[in-house]
């Protein structure tokens, strides 16, 4: 499947364009994750120190390595469910409507989608000095449509995004008008 | 004493695995139902199934020569006895 497949792409859709989170703002979540994976490394040394017959034992030595075993996995597991939950956060706007898609959880996941001539205004807002450096920031959009506000978070070139989206709801709103 | 064969940790790790399994192949399908087959989210995908992989065989390499028939004991009451014995207790 692909995107167009996702939100039901119509044929009258001839633009899309697909926009998820800056890459850098999933960097602390990597470092987070190596620290985590240094971990073990850390216990084992005071272990060694402490208690150096749990490292030889018949019984602790595989328990411990069964233990250590189950925490990288899960350690992979939540890295991987995060890196989703981070990467399925998407906006997909096209020359007829916005389709926001939030990755809550992995079980929660909201998908709204707004006709663009009926978005009302929308602001652009890049604060610190991170995404100063990087040029990311949030595009929040006032819609007159079933979901008031969509807030699109730490999307690259919020700028130029806030200007497309604006661009596009005048040229919808000017093809309702002619209707 | 209660004690139980080392095997049980065994069956409880691979228990484990089988979650483990079920967590990952749904990250997977939501992956392929939203479309994003990226190169991203392939390479993503890849490094965290060899680090998988990686951790299964170390696993195995470093648990291959480990009798699993060697009774783990879980609770001796012998332990609090001699806790007492031992003069260990703190005494004020």
């Amino acid at each position: 499947m692909n995107i167009s497949n996702f939100i039901h792409r119509k044929i009258y859709e001839d633009k899309l364009y697909t926009i998820r989170r800056h890459p850098v703002t999933f960097l602390p979540t990597i470092l987070l994750y190596i620290a985590l994976g240094a971990v073990p490394f850390g216990v084992y040394f005071l272990i060694a120190n402490i208690f150096p017959n749990l490292l030889i034992g018949p019984v602790s030595r595989p328990s411990l390595i069964l233990f250590a075993s189950a925490y990288y996995l899960s350690v992979l597991l939540f890295f991987y469910s995060y890196f989703l939950e981070f990467y399925l956060d998407i906006t997909i706007i096209t020359n007829d409507r916005m389709v926001d898609v939030e990755q809550s959880s992995l079980f929660g996941r909201t998908v709204a989608e707004v006709d663009l001539y009926q978005i009302q205004d929308a602001a652009s807002v890049v604060n610190g000095v991170f995404p100063s450096l990087f040029n990311y920031g949030d595009v929040v959009v006032q819609t007159a449509g079933s979901v008031p506000k969509f807030t699109l978070h730490n999307v690259p070139r919020p700028h130029e995004v806030r200007q497309m989206l604006l661009d596009f709801s005048s040229a919808d709103k000017q093809y309702h008008n002619k209707k | 004493m209660l004690s139980v064969p080392l095997y049980i940790f065994l069956f409880v790790y691979f228990f484990f695995l089988l979650i483990f399994a079920a967590f990952s192949l749904i990250n997977i399908l939501h992956i392929t139902q939203t479309g994003s087959m990226t190169l991203v989210s392939f390479i993503i995908t890849f490094i965290t199934m060899a680090l998988t992989v990686g951790v299964f065989y170390a696993t195995w390499w470093l648990l291959k020569d480990v009798d699993w028939q060697t009774q783990a004991v879980l609770w001796n009451a012998e332990w609090i006895k001699n806790l007492f014995s031992n003069g260990q207790f703190p005494s004020f």
